[in-house]
């Protein structure tokens, strides 16, 4: 079969191919009622383009799915962390311990704050004991947080006891002004306990 | 509606399905011609009479193609872009006996040759 073809129908084809390898698939074949296998050439380049903004509509709402399901996975995770990093365990009735782990920075602490005081409120706790088992060093930003912390349980009626302070904390604790906390501080979570139970009058005291 | 049925008789006596398609033609046409032709019209001879200007979607071709048709089937159009967009949609079409003609005479003669 011989075929005669334009130059306007060869610059038809080119100039959409090179459209369409640009990123634009809205451009098409000007069609005509050409009765030659050229005609299916320029329909089949159409389809192929419809078939690529089908395919480009699908990634991106895949794109938009996948985005979404990161960006609720990521808020699950936040509240995880923060489930996790504020463990207030209810150690006897009106007593509360909460381990403190890793790097305490203003906004940890005021999420650790609003927890504590929320819970100290509903247990009418009378005593908070913060652990320090898990703070391996004071940041800079840590000291006035766990100052302003200890200040708010005191306002709120409970009194609050200080444990597990590390021989490395113990000089950046002074350092920072944790001189001013006017808290008992005690070694170990238990000994804490016992001297509670022991004001409570629930065992004999152990320490004075 | 895009395609309009009717069953017929072929001058040698053989049922077959005439099928008038025009407009545009979208995925749920294509699913319900697919559905009449997996169904009650199962291994009848097609003859199907395309206007020019008869436009397939992209969904509508693809659902088209999947679909497996073995018994004869004529296609009569006088539009060339018609007869393009029939030919892409048939060139990988698997089994089936399919050809395009310009008269309807010569196309139900074809389709009465063949053997259903």
């Amino acid at each position: 079969m011989s075929l005669t073809i334009t130059e306007a129908r060869i610059n038809g084809l080119l100039n959409t191919l090179v459209t369409a390898a640009s990123g634009d698939y809205d451009v098409r074949v000007a069609l005509e009622e050409h009765e030659d296998p050229l005609l299916d050439v320029e329909l089949g380049i159409n389809y192929l383009l419809d078939e690529l903004i089908e395919r480009r509509t699908q990634n991106e709402a895949q794109e938009e799915e996948l985005l979404t399901r990161a960006r609720q996975l990521a808020r699950q995770q936040d509240e995880l962390v923060q489930a996790l990093s504020t463990p207030v365990i209810a150690v006897w009735p009106g007593v509360l311990a909460l381990p403190l782990v890793g790097r305490i920075d203003d906004a940890r602490a005021a999420v650790i704050t609003a927890t504590l005081l929320e819970r100290i409120a509903a247990e009418r706790a009378s005593h908070v004991i913060l652990d320090l088992t898990g703070v391996a060093a004071i940041a800079d930003a840590t000291m006035p947080a766990l100052l302003r912390m200890i200040r708010a349980i005191g306002l709120l009626g409970a009194r609050c006891l200080l444990t597990g302070i590390r021989a490395e904390v113990a000089p950046q604790i002074v350092a920072l002004g944790g001189n001013d906390l006017h808290v008992r501080a005690l070694a170990r979570l238990s000994d804490a306990l016992a001297l509670v139970l022991a004001d409570k009058g629930a065992l004999d005291q152990p320490h004075r | 509606m895009p395609f309009r049925y009717e069953e017929l008789v072929t001058p040698m006596g053989r049922p077959y399905v005439r099928v008038h398609v025009s407009g545009d033609i979208d995925l749920r046409d294509a699913e319900e011609y697919v559905a009449r032709f997996e169904g009650a019209y199962q291994r009848r001879r097609v003859l199907s009479v395309v206007a020019s200007g008869t436009e397939y979607s992209a969904k509508a071709r693809k659902h088209l193609l999947a679909m497996r048709e073995s018994s004869p089937h004529a296609t009569v159009t006088t539009s060339a872009l018609v007869r393009a967009a029939i030919h892409l949609m048939t060139r990988s079409a698997a089994g089936g006996t399919y050809r395009v003609f310009t008269d309807e005479p010569e196309a139900l003669a074809w389709l009465d040759d063949q053997e259903a």
